[in-house]
Formats: structure tokens, sequence, C-alpha cells
């Protein structure tokens, strides 16, 4: 009698949590989670979008018979349309007009998109391995170091960010490669504040406290048991960083202190355009969404990560 | 309060020696070092070259340099019995380029006493350009920070009230969209939009261009800061209404609230008397990144509307490699800044009287 009530107890528990899946993992969950979000979604496949149209610049140019650097003296400020322009070359489509010595914007936005992406992404992965390098180190030793890099950091970030990128700018005369390094090495102060507050309290869990217990070095401990745990983080403040630095990319190109003509990248395409209200307005438009979109998707996968990493939401 | 706000100071010293060690040396790695453009006129002779190089001390060891630039050097070498010859010095040698003759004594006063140098594409001493620029870069900064609060805030308060609401939502995708916008491009759309297409306001500029070269007080020429003042405050805005969101749904959870609507309070009197009064508090706290934020911003937004300001001046020496200038720009950024994080604090303490210094 006894037994079957309590059968009976243990079915009606099956059938009220049928989603109840037993010992999933944070990222398993959180990948569930993502995969609901639509909103998320969409900025992943709107960024995926604009990163393989920018890949594909040069396959696009040519069947479109245009050409990014090609300077056309003859057909300056041509505005956006569907008819070919007939020049020495055949028929050009110059989709989104043509710029000041005649090159097709289009062409432009696109291999710009690639140097914009790649100093975004590249630059905010060289921030984020410095600052969880240092981050993991000072939350788990303390101490000296901790004391000098939060000199370090607090000196930093009293200068007030751009005034910092614009000296470093004007002493290096940045090509992309230096540009990069000049916004990763800038740009990991808040990372390691993060990194190192989730540090010093997961030092403080029990399964580190067992594994320094057990003999556990501190290199091991720190790879194998802290990194771990600090993924999520990671993950967010990755796609934030490559937001906020592909906006100030975009900001130095502009002032004229990063990426340099003829190289095109979404800040120095609109650095003249305020020249040209009046023979080519509609170069203003192109470039700047190109930045607001790909941000915006950036911030919106941050967002949503962050969302679906949390332990304390609700299903 | 007094102790605590001298410890602040104090600690404060060695962050501002951070600084102005850090930005020195990213001067002197400048090619050919800070004081290049001055000793490469194509006309002067290796001589002459020789003699203004030594009385610059650009051959001294680089913590002199650094001291120098700090510090002045009117301590260094100096003239103590009154004949014009400099005959006593310290740190540096008294003839240093080595023809006999003693260099003039020193005359510059350093940095730290205020002393900025002279421009060299001005020809100017940089303390006066920055006085010239200094007002137009606060009023466009105050009025950025005043536009952020007085937008930002209300906007708060209410999705907080109406959390989940269509003004909740819209209001947290707009501030997602002003932190996403670059604010060069808001500003270009603008002027285009307000200042070419619609012609209603001025396309760039502080006040109407006179040939005295005076500006009217604020309040006649506001047409020229409604763009730049709003392209600014949209960092602000954002932040601003984020935060006090955030602090508003803290607030709301908490049992006086209750108690108030328990009592039969309007709700207006207990939204906007009973939680957004406390909610405000860590508001102060913002003090210092907002005016990092606007700082960085100003440099970009002058830069768009010819705001005869700090950030413009800052982004012209950068450009034309006017080492003085740039120097001084971030010095003062990173004092603004520093006074601006102390501020925060102490403020947070006077507004909150649970806050105690300890």
């Amino acid at each position: 009698m006894t037994t079957t009530a309590t059968t009976g107890a243990v079915a009606k528990l099956d059938v009220k949590k049928p989603e109840k899946r037993a010992g999933e993992s944070l990222s398993r969950l959180a990948l569930r989670r993502l995969r609901k979000d639509k909103l998320t979604l969409l900025a992943i496949g709107v960024l995926v979008l604009i990163t393989i149209l920018a890949l594909l610049a040069s396959p696009i140019s040519r069947a479109l018979n245009v050409s990014f650097t090609r300077t056309n003296t003859e057909n300056t400020f041509a505005w956006p349309s569907l008819t070919p322009y007939e020049g020495a070359n055949g028929a050009e489509f110059h989709l989104l007009g043509t710029d000041d010595l005649g090159r097709d914007h289009l062409s432009r936005l696109l291999h710009g998109g690639q140097v914009s992406l790649a100093v975004g992404f590249l630059a905010a992965i060289l921030a984020l391995s410095i600052g969880v390098t240092l981050g993991v180190i000072c939350g788990f030793y303390t101490g000296m170091i901790d004391d000098g890099v939060n000199w370090v950091i607090s000196t930093l970030n009293s200068i007030p960010s751009l005034f910092l990128l614009l000296i470093v700018a004007a002493v290096l005369q940045p090509s992309p490669t230096t540009l990069i390094l000049v916004l990763g090495f800038l740009g990991w102060t808040g990372t390691t504040r993060l990194v190192r507050g989730e540090t010093l309290s997961l030092r403080e869990r029990e399964f580190v406290v067992s594994a320094r217990a057990v003999g556990a070095s501190p290199f091991h401990i720190m790879f194998t048991h802290i990194l771990p745990n600090l993924f999520s983080v990671i993950v967010i403040t990755l796609a934030i960083d490559v937001g906020s630095l592909l906006l100030a990319e975009a900001a130095l190109s502009f002032l004229g202190l990063g990426i340099k003509e003829p190289f095109p990248s979404w800040g120095n395409m609109l650095s003249k355009s305020q020249e040209y209200f009046t023979l080519g307005p509609y170069l203003v438009w192109a470039p700047g969404i190109m930045i607001f979109v790909t941000v915006l998707c950036m911030y919106i996968i941050g967002d949503g990560v962050r969302d679906a990493f949390d332990p304390t939401a609700k299903e | 309060m007094i102790k605590y706000t001298l410890r602040r100071l104090l600690q404060a010293i060695p962050t501002f020696l951070g600084i102005t060690i850090f930005s020195y040396l990213l001067m002197a790695a400048a090619p050919g070092g800070p004081v290049a453009a001055l000793t490469q006129d194509p006309r002067m002779t290796p001589e002459v070259r020789q003699r203004i190089a030594a009385q610059l001390g650009v051959n001294d060891p680089l913590p002199i340099q650094y001291l120098r630039w700090l510090l002045g050097d009117d301590w260094m070498r100096w003239d103590s019995d009154g004949d014009g010859v400099a005959d006593s010095s310290f740190l540096i040698p008294l003839d240093a380029d080595g023809d006999g003759q003693p260099e003039p004594p020193g005359d510059q006063i350093g940095i730290l006493r205020g002393d900025f140098g002279r421009s060299f594409f001005y020809r100017r001493p940089v303390g006066d350009l920055i006085g010239e620029r200094v007002a137009a870069t606060l009023e466009l900064g105050f009025a950025a920070l005043l536009l952020g609060l007085v937008i930002g805030v209300p906007i708060g308060i209410i999705a907080a009230v109406r959390k989940g609401g269509v003004f909740d939502n819209s209001t947290r995708i707009m501030s997602v969209c002003f932190s996403a916008i670059p604010i060069f491009w808001l500003g270009l759309i603008l002027i285009l939009v307000f200042g070419k297409y619609l012609d209603l306001l001025p396309m760039g500029g502080r006040c109407p261009v006179s040939l005295t070269g005076d500006c009217p007080p604020v309040w006649g020429r506001l047409e020229y800061l409604i763009l730049p003042c709003f392209v600014l405050a949209t960092g602000a805005i954002a932040v601003y209404s984020r935060y006090m969101r955030a602090s508003m749904l803290d607030v709301k959870s908490q049992d006086y609230i209750r108690t108030a609507q328990a009592k039969g309070l309007t709700n207006r009197n207990v939204w906007f008397k009973h939680g957004a009064r406390n909610a405000l508090i860590p508001l102060a706290t913002f003090l210092g990144p907002a005016i990092t934020g606007l700082l960085a911003g100003a440099v970009i937004t002058e830069t768009i509307f010819s705001w005869p300001g700090l950030g413009r001046l800052g982004v012209g020496a950068v450009t034309s490699q006017d080492y003085p200038v740039v120097m001084a720009v971030v010095i003062i950024g990173a004092v603004a800044t520093i006074l601006g994080y102390i501020l925060s604090d102490i403020l947070y303490g006077v507004i909150d009287p649970r806050i105690r210094f300890d």
C-alpha cells in the first residue's frame, strides 16, 4: 500500500515538471534561452549579414564593375542610381553614387566595413586578453600587484578616453595595425575591474579552496577553475567592447587621426562629408547607418547573452 | 567631512603625477621629441640650432626635461646678483652648449604653477589660448549636463513607475540607440536636416560673426547652442535614464513606499516626493564619469559645430603637432576628471545622511 502511494507521488511529480532537465549546465541553459530570444537572434543575423557583405567586397565590386580606389574626375558626386554610368571602363553601376573623387561609394562602404570590423574585433580581443589576464592575476594574488594595477587603472581612467587616444594617435600616426594595438592597450581597464571582482569572490568558493587543499598550483587553479567560470563575463564584455571600440575607431578616423585615406573606414568616409553638404549630401548617410546598426547589434547581443546567463532569471 | 575631503585630495596626488609622467613620456616618444618643431626650421644654421636646443634643454636627460616641464627651470639656472647673466645652476650645467658663455637664466615656471609654455602654432602663451576657450567649453558642457538631467531623470522615473509598459520599453530602446549612435554622425545629420534642409538653425559656430569678435550673452544666441548641446547630451540622456530607472526600481520595492501608498497619498506624491527624492541620491556618484564623458564628447561636438572650445583646440593642436597645447588640454581634462570624481563622492555624503566617512 505504501509503495504504491510513493510511486504515485513520484509519478505526479514527474507529470508536474516535464521540462525539468536534470543536471543541465549553465552554458547549455544559456544556449537554450538564446535560441528563444528573437531580438538577439535577429541582431546576430544582421551582424553576420554585414560581415559577409564586407568580406564579399571585392566580388561585389567586380560584379558591379566598380572599384573602391579607382578615381574618375568626370563622374564625381554622382547621386545613387540604378542606371549604369557609361565610361571608359564600360557600364559601371554606382548603386550608392560616387564620392568627391569619383570613387564608388558602395564599394568603399564594403571595403571600409572590412577595416572597421577588423579593427573593432581585433582590438576588443586584445583588450579582453589583457583585461582578463590582469584581472584574474590581481583578483587571485591581491596585495602589491593588485595595488599597482589599480593605480595604473585609476590613472588611465582619469584622462578622458578620447584625449588619451588623441595624444597616442598624434604620436604614432597610426596604420590599421597600430590602431588595433592602441585601442587594445588603452581599452582593458574596465574588463580588468570586472574580472578582478569576479575572481575575488570565486577564489573564496569551496571548489577553489579544495583545489588549493589538494595542492593544485596557482596557475592550474586560475586556468581550470577560475577562468571557465568567467566565460559569461567574457562573452558579454567582448560584445560590448567590440561595439564601443568600433565607435572609438570611427571617431578617431573621423577626426583624421585613425585610418587614413586612401584606405576607407566607416569613420574616415564621414570626415569630409560636412564639406559636401551641397554637392553630395547622400554621402553622409550610409557609413553612419552601418556604424550605428553594427554597434547596436553588438550591444543587443551583449544584453541578450547577459540575460541568457543570468542564473536568477525565470524561464 | 573635511578630513575625508583632504584625504581624497591627497590620494589624487599620485594619480595626477602618474598622468603627468604618462603624458610626458608619450610626448617624448613623438618623432623628434616635443620641441623638434622649434629647432627644425630649415633657415637655421647648425650653431643657432645648437644654441636654441641648449636653451630649451632638448639635450638634457629625460627626467630633467620632465622636471622642467612640471616645475619650471627658474630654480635650475638663475641669476643671483641681478646682472642679467646666470651665475648659479642646479641639476643642469650653467653653460649647456659649451661655448664658454652661460645660458640665460631659466624663465619657465612649470605647469604646476600654471605655465604651459608657448604654443608652436599660435606663437602665444598656451595659458592665454586656454583662457579664451574655457568659457565656451564650460557653457556647452553645463548646458549638455543640464539637458541630460532634465530629460534623462524624468524618463527614468516614469519608466520605473510604469515598468514593462509601452513607455518603459520605448525609452529603453531609445537609450540603447542613443549609446550606439556615433555622435559625430548624429551631429552631421542634424546639421544637414536642421541647418540645410529646413534652414531653421545655424550650421555651426557659437554666435553670429561680428567685426569685434564679441559674443552676445548666452540667452541672445540660444539657437547656436541647441544642436551641439543636444548632440553632446545624448550620451548623458541614455546613461541617466537607465541609471535612474534602476535606482527608482530599487526604491519602489521598499517598505516606506508601500506605507505611503497605504495611507492614501496620491500617486504623484508617492512617486515624486517619496520615491524620486531617494532614487536621485545615487545619481550624485555619476558626476565624475559624466565629466569624462562630456569632455570626450566635447572634442567631437566642438569640431563638428565649429564651437570655439578646448576640445577643438586640442584636435587642432594634435593635427598641427602643437605639443604644448596638446599637453595642456590633456592635463586640464584630467584635473577636471579627478576633481569631478572627488566632488561626486563628497556630494554623495552631503545629500545622503546615511553615508558616513569613517
